[in-house]
């Protein structure tokens, strides 16, 4: 036994008793204890010191076994084995009795762990207690106490005792910096020196008060100097974990990680298997992967919980699981707020080839809509609201007329106002669901979408787009959107433009001039407004002469004398054979021969001006008037008559070729080297088409190419227009060329003509857009030197081409729709036109089709495939 | 920044309107000069002229990609730094060692 533990050796005594002691323990002994009990193996550290002690028996073996079981309690203590502590505690008790001082620190230890610090603290309530006393108190107090709070109130200290105005200042600022924001002055902490117990806690308040400011390297400056040891170390792994180091963490320090910060690692990674499940359709793994992304996603970053359910709900729905299912595995359905319309929408349009999911896609803009205007992306009137609206009436033109109709139908009778997917939802989400009583599928209209477009936002390309497609699709209704356009847009020239137009064609000049008049105070100067101006007086004093009506006339006829557009070019001309008509009513010979010579002045040669009058003359139905012989030919017959054709073209009055012409124009055409005007020839080329004489068309097209680069656009386009069908492959690449070219010019009037045609020809077609990708100059000038080669009219059908929708696969014959008609026979139809006429019947398909191509009065716009088999299911969400 | 919705760019929400875009935009140019960081600027630039205009900021809301890769809704998303209160600290300062 001791016998240090009979008499307590004062200061000179006991270190002469450690000189002694430690002299009776080898000192690699005590060191390899030592090295045990640093690296925490308290239980080899014991057992070695007990077979030390066996051996020596002295004070020194003892107080080094004492040691021993020190750091094995403070082990015990350490993972709470507070019953273990104590039995070995009254052990040492028994075995050694002059252990009683540690036994006494231990327990005030113990004690302190369990926030009883009285004991622990007692000993500074001791005036007199030596410094090295004081220093092991204060190293305890540094490493043991947890309990700010019941440091700060442990009474066996005075109130102001510096522990505890320290405690107490630390734990209000580590409440705080754990509960949010703080200013810089509550982190000042006065209280705290840097020599005190508890100064790592200061550092440790401030690590986590830089942590939640995002100061990361301030964080880990603070955490640096947190003293290692010490209770406040306990936290530095956590926090270092919060800012991605890779750390070992115990489960309660993995837990504050996952509430403070999250794992987005981790999450990202559920979420790649996810997305790979999504994609490969495979419907246990989706349900099983969108478990584990939601519940990693509520521990990692519960603020994007529910966005990602709303994308998973989308992409389920993409990948065709099953809604019910999905929702369940999500712990409840998405939220239908504007961010899942949105998404639901788009997810439909994936699938634009089916009528059906073009309509649920517009329903489902709707429902964006509606709860976009109340969570306030966009006001429900303006220009988003508008945009929203245009692109519904995009999507509505995936769909052809007929078919549209028909999707109507189904749409609405299956409609259930999405009652499924407003079940459990919010009550404000739920006060939009759609009315399954009084539901009004505005959105399934072309017309009403364009018309709430032009109302939510009522701009000038609004109502241009509306106009274009109610001139298109109804033609009659066109007026009544001009009119709404000119009441919220006084001041817009072009509604004013096409009522005058209207009223023109209607024959109502006079209603046209008003129009024109309104459009004349509003902008006096505009290019079409004087144009129509005088393509009005022409067409009102040719109706007066045509009515033998030349008192009226006469009037018109001094109104277009004095207009400084009608002097332009060879429009005197023009006026000069008008004037020629009525003198000739008049039974004035004198004044008509003066107005024949200046026709005759104006435009250089007798032939142009006798073909001019005799065109004039025939517009305004007067055959009777004696013109005389046509003077001897001085210029070709296609410079002459097609400068008669620009000059009617320009006037409003399109000339029309005789019966005779288009022989000595071809005579003429086929020379070797043709010189004309181009304007001349392309307004020739004009009357062409309009006569449907493809050959003329096509060889004023050659001699039009020949002429220069300049025109090389148009006389492409004409090309194209004439070829036969079956030169599908020229007829793309003279448009492609013609396109490229309008474009580099920036001639929008081709342009724009080379786009309807266009539609026209891919909506009868069917055909792939080849011709719509940009070539290059090498190209272009590769088709303009083939072209302008190509005298010859392509009279026979080459070789077989596959793919061409002019094909025959048995007798060569043409399939072409009017080669068909020719033959009583009813052309190759698509499987889908065909399915089309089982469905709707062939009076249904051949109106549609008669409406497409123009012939009854409705022709619709841009590229529209008849989709026979309508979209089956409901939207699953 | 690698972000190239203008949205994310400017960060601010899809209801964000005039105001907040604007407030946005000249937050991001005053972090990113044109002439400490032209690229980024660029991008910041880029991104306010998408949504300063309705209609292109429209435009921009109806083209969301709805096969998006659900990973890619953590891009540009930090670890969010929530307040806990004092207790998940202290249960890790009481915790017994293992």
């Amino acid at each position: 036994m001791s016998h240090k533990s009979q008499s307590r050796p004062d200061g000179a005594v006991q270190e002469a008793l450690i000189e002694r002691v430690s002299v009776d323990v080898h000192p690699k002994e005590r060191e390899k204890v030592a090295q045990l009990i640093a690296a925490g193996k308290s239980g080899p550290a014991l057992d070695f010191a007990k077979d030390v002690h066996k051996r020596r028996r002295n004070p020194s073996s003892e107080a080094l076994l004492l040691d021993a079981y020190g750091a094995r309690l403070a082990s015990l203590v350490e993972r709470n084995l507070d019953r273990e502590a104590q039995a070995l505690m009254d052990l040492v008790r028994e075995r050694y009795p002059s252990s009683g001082d540690r036994l006494r620190e231990w327990q005030a230890v113990i004690a302190a762990r369990h926030g009883d610090l009285s004991a622990l603290l007692r000993p500074l309530t001791d005036p007199g207690l030596p410094a090295d006393k004081q220093a092991a108190v204060a190293a305890r107090v540094r490493s043991d106490v947890l309990d700010l709070q019941a440091l700060a109130e442990c009474r066996t200290l005075a109130p102001e005792h510096p522990l505890r105005t320290a405690a107490a200042a630390l734990h209000k600022a580590f409440e705080a910096v754990t509960s949010g924001p703080v200013a810089d002055e509550a982190l000042a902490l006065p209280e705290v020196s840097r020599h005190s117990p508890l100064a790592p806690w200061k550092m440790l308040v401030r690590a986590i008060a830089a942590f939640y400011r995002r100061d990361d390297a301030l964080c880990e400056k603070c955490l640096a100097a947190v003293e290692p040891g010490s209770a406040a170390a306990r936290l530095t792994p956590a926090l270092g974990a919060l800012m991605h180091k890779p750390l070992a963490l115990t489960p309660a320090a993995t837990a504050l990680v996952n509430q403070a910060g999250g794992n987005l690692d981790q999450l990202r990674a559920v979420l790649k298997r996810l997305d790979s499940a999504l994609i490969r359709r495979n419907q246990p793994l989706i349900l099983q992967e969108v478990r584990f992304a939601v519940a990693a996603c509520g521990q990692a970053d519960p603020g994007l919980l529910e966005r990602l359910k709303q994308h998973i709900s989308v992409r389920a729905m993409i990948a065709q699981a099953k809604a019910e299912k999905v929702a369940a595995a999500m712990d409840g359905p998405a939220l239908r707020n504007a961010w899942f319309w949105r998404l639901l929408a788009r997810g439909f349009e994936e699938d634009k080839g089916e009528p059906m999911a073009i309509a649920q896609a517009c329903s489902a803009w709707e429902e964006f809509r509606k709860h976009a205007v109340r969570e306030g992306w966009f006001p429900a009137e303006g220009p988003e609201a508008a945009t929203l609206f245009l692109h519904m009436a995009d999507l509505l033109h995936h769909v052809s007329p007929p078919n549209l109709i028909g999707v109507r139908v189904r749409f609405e009778r299956q409609f259930d106002g999405y009652a499924a997917s407003y079940r459990g939802q919010p009550p404000e989400i739920r006060a939009l669901m759609p009315d399954r009583n009084n539901r009004h599928l505005y959105f399934l209209s072309i017309q009403e979408v364009l018309e709430r477009a032009c109302q939510a936002d009522p701009c000038a390309e609004n109502f241009q787009r509306w106009l274009r497609h109610t001139a298109e699709a109804s033609p009659d209704s066109s007026d009544l959107v001009a009119e709404r356009w000119c009441a919220a847009l006084p001041n817009d020239i072009p509604p004013l433009l096409h009522l005058m137009q209207s009223a023109e064609k209607r024959n109502a000049l006079q209603k046209a001039f008003k129009y024109m008049e309104r459009a004349e105070q509003i902008d006096g100067l505009n290019a079409d407004v004087r144009r129509a101006r005088l393509r009005l007086l022409v067409a009102m004093a040719v109706r007066h002469l045509r009515e033998k009506k030349p008192h009226l006339a006469e009037k018109e006829l001094r109104q277009m004398a004095a207009l400084p557009q009608a002097q332009q070019g060879d429009r005197p001309a023009f006026v000069a054979a008008l004037r020629w008509v009525w003198c000739g009513l008049q039974l004035w010979p004198g004044e008509a021969t003066a107005a024949h010579k200046e026709a005759v002045q104006i435009l250089g040669d007798g032939v142009t001006a006798h073909l001019l009058i005799l065109n004039v003359q025939n517009w305004c139905g007067l055959t009777e008037l004696e013109l005389g012989k046509p003077p001897k030919p001085s210029v070709p017959l296609f410079a002459a008559m097609g400068r008669v054709c620009a000059l009617g073209d320009d006037m409003g009055m399109p000339v029309d070729l005789s019966r005779e012409m288009p022989a000595q124009l071809m005579k003429e055409l086929s020379a070797p080297k043709v010189s004309a005007d181009p304007r001349a020839l392309a307004a020739l080329g004009e009357a062409a088409m309009r006569r449907d004489d493809s050959r003329l068309a096509y060889a004023i097209a050659g001699a039009g190419l020949a002429q220069g680069s300049d025109n090389h656009g148009r006389f492409l386009f004409l090309r194209s227009r004439s070829l036969p069908p079956w030169e599908d492959q020229r007829r793309s690449s003279c448009l492609a060329a013609a396109s490229e070219l309008a474009r580099r010019q920036h001639d929008s009037d081709l342009l724009n003509r080379i786009g309807e045609w266009r539609d026209e020809l891919m909506d009868w077609m069917d055909a792939p857009e080849v011709a719509q990708a940009a070539i290059g100059s090498e190209e272009i000038a590769r088709v303009v030197q083939y072209e302008t080669a190509e005298r010859g009219f392509p009279e026979s059908r080459p070789g077989s081409r596959p793919g061409s929708p002019f094909d025959s696969e048995d007798d060569g014959e043409c399939q072409c729709p009017e080669c068909c008609a020719a033959r009583g026979e009813l052309p190759d139809l698509p499987p889908e036109l065909m399915e089309l006429v089982e469905q709707m019947g062939p009076e249904a398909v051949a109106q549609a089709l008669g409406e497409m191509l123009g012939i009854g009065g409705k022709k619709k716009r841009g590229r529209r495939r008849p989709y026979p088999d309508l979209y089956s299911d409901d939207a699953p969400f | 920044m690698t972000l190239d919705d203008p949205r994310q760019v400017l960060g601010v929400s899809p209801e964000a309107g005039d105001e907040e875009i604007r407030a946005a935009y000249l937050r991001k140019v005053k972090e990113y000069p044109p002439d400490r960081a032209p690229r980024e600027f660029e991008k910041v630039r880029d991104a306010y002229e998408t949504l300063r205009d309705p209609r292109r900021r429209t435009l921009h809301l109806l083209s969301a990609d709805p096969k998006q890769p659900l990973v890619s809704l953590l891009d540009g998303r930090v670890s969010e730094r929530r307040f806990t209160g004092p207790n998940a600290w202290l249960a890790v300062l009481r915790e017994p060692k293992p």
